[in-house]
């Protein structure tokens, strides 16, 4: 009997440790709203979702919206939390339809070198400061000087060199993210994966997963209404989050993209390169002699002995994309 | 006074010798505002604003060498002058999505304790200046540096001293960068919120008890 309890307790204690590293599934189930509201709220599992959709009384609209399930099991399915309005307005009501909830194929149904490949790293953005604000900088260095024998109105130029600074336009911001393919040459299914800082735009209606660096960090998703479309983010403050959808064939997805670098390491472990390279181009072309080394975040924890692909892209909308297969 | 008047030449001499540390103050600020090549990289998710804030507050405090207090507070030409990089800083942490919350609260917190650094030091006078001066030392600078050689002294990877991290606290110096994610009301309750204040009151009530006598 103890021996049976205690190889429970380690069965427990193994499933546990296998679920603690599955991904959160992220499913979809279609919502349907009536004015008037400005705001839903969902919860399911260990998520979070909210929709800031503005809809006037009377106006109806049926939304697809993401939920996050718990790790690997179902905990009941996502209900409606809470829907908004207008102060001093009775908020509109907001269904879910029941039989439009898609999940994704179970995690463990994936091969298993794809589930242990290590999340890509998202290099953060280096904001720089522009000419403009440099300027106001070294204006304000001059005036300051200036009227150094007047404190207070050296205080004042430096406060509206300041101001300037947060004044003058900005470019779009820069988002710091990244793209892989992942692709088994065994089978013929594949990974894509998206990472972020922070915060993470959800650009498909598939289902699919979440997994965050570090582990078990908190994790909402946020659609927001733009000119008419709802754009879902996902965020993970002090987190990288990583969005991972099941493609099939990825290798047949590879139309249309345009690869500048491309590497191929055979298995007796030589690497090959070559620029400019396409699908339809094959596998066998020389490496060139001063050829650039592959990204080491690529690279990390390969196996040895397999035919390994790697290669720095842009897809046919101008995206850069990754693509590791072996 | 111009500088063809009696005493006039010591005071533009004294004037400009009175700019110089700001003026480096100002470079070191804008220097690791606006690191390139691979530092760029390796400081990027390093909050500029607490890099800029670090030259003005080992400077701007700085106890005064001569008995007299001087006519303008020079410490706030200093301020005018540290405000730009400050605010520059504070807007790249914005565009690179650093400390996404509170960045502007950060900025007002770190000027409060360059506030009371600079006021302190302009008006400690007699035998408080010394005091000032002491306190300063060994908090400022003192603190920081304490802490930073305990932190070294702890190998193995061990768990952070936790005496490191209370002498860190007390120096504006380190204390943003106990907390990995420093909030503006953290950093305004901290102790080093506390040990500018006390710098002030020593320094303005003490220096006031110098003056009636």
């Amino acid at each position: 009997m103890k021996r049976l309890f205690a190889t429970l307790a380690v069965g427990l204690l193994l499933a546990g440790a296998v679920l603690a590293q599955s991904p959160r599934e992220l499913g979809w189930i279609d919502l349907e709203l009536a004015g008037p509201l400005t705001s839903v709220r969902l919860s399911s599992g260990d998520g979070e979702t909210t929709a800031r959709v503005a809809l006037e009384a009377g106006e109806r609209r049926t939304l697809a919206v993401p939920f996050l399930a718990g790790a690997g099991r179902d905990l009941g399915g996502p209900r409606v939390d809470e829907v908004r309005a207008p102060a001093g307005v009775t908020p509109g009501v907001a269904r879910l339809l029941e039989g439009t909830r898609r999940d994704p194929s179970p995690w463990e149904g994936l091969p298993f070198g794809l589930r242990r490949r290590p999340a890509p790293t998202v290099a953060p953005v280096v904001a720089t400061p522009g000419a403009a604000r440099l300027l106001c900088v070294v204006v304000a260095l001059l005036l300051v000087v200036g009227a150094r024998r007047r404190p207070v109105w050296a205080l004042a130029c430096g406060a509206v060199a300041a101001g300037s600074i947060w004044l003058l336009p900005a470019p779009e911001r820069e988002s710091a993210t990244v793209r892989v393919l992942e692709g088994d040459l065994a089978s013929a299914v594949g990974l894509e994966v998206r990472g972020g800082i922070e915060t993470l735009e959800l650009p498909w209606t598939a289902p699919g997963w979440v997994r965050c660096t570090p582990q078990g960090s908190a994790v909402t998703i946020l659609g927001e209404e733009r000119e008419g479309v709802v754009r879902w983010s996902v965020l993970a403050p002090g987190a990288r989050p990583y969005l991972v959808r099941r493609i099939e064939a990825p290798e047949s997805r590879l139309e249309g993209f345009a690869f500048p670098r491309f590497w191929v390491r055979d298995p007796d472990g030589g690497w090959r390169f070559r620029s400019g390279w396409a699908p339809r181009d094959g596998l066998g072309f020389e490496g060139a002699a001063d050829a650039p080394p592959p990204p080491g975040w690529l690279c990390s924890a390969l196996p040895q002995g397999i035919l390994v692909q790697i290669g720095e892209g842009v897809d046919p909308r101008g995206e850069t994309v990754w693509f590791r297969a072996f | 006074m111009t500088p063809l008047e009696p005493g006039g030449a010591a005071s533009a001499a004294s004037e400009r010798a009175g700019l110089s540390i700001p003026l480096l103050c100002w470079g070191l600020s804008l220097a690791v505002v606006l690191p390139t090549g691979s530092l760029a990289h390796s400081l990027a998710e390093t909050p500029r604003l607490l890099l800029a804030l670090l030259p003005w507050l080992a400077c701007i405090g700085l106890p005064r060498l001569a008995e007299a207090r001087p006519q303008r507070r020079g410490w706030l030409v200093a301020l005018a002058l540290a405000v730009p990089p400050l605010a520059l800083a504070a807007w790249l942490d914005g565009r690179a999505g650093v400390a996404s919350g509170g960045t502007l609260g950060l900025a007002a917190a770190g000027l409060a304790h360059l506030a009371l650094l600079g006021e302190a030091a302009h008006r400690a006078r007699g035998r408080v200046r010394g005091a000032h001066a002491l306190l300063w030392l060994a908090t400022v600078p003192g603190c920081a540096a304490l802490s930073a050689a305990l932190s070294w002294g702890v190998t193995g990877g061990a768990a952070e001293s936790g005496l490191a991290a209370l002498l860190a606290s007390l120096s504006p110096l380190a204390a943003p960068w106990v907390d990995p994610a420093p909030a503006a009301l953290h950093l305004l309750v901290s102790p080093a919120t506390l040990v500018c204040l006390a710098l002030f009151t020593l320094a303005a009530f003490g220096g006031a008890g110098e003056e009636e006598r």
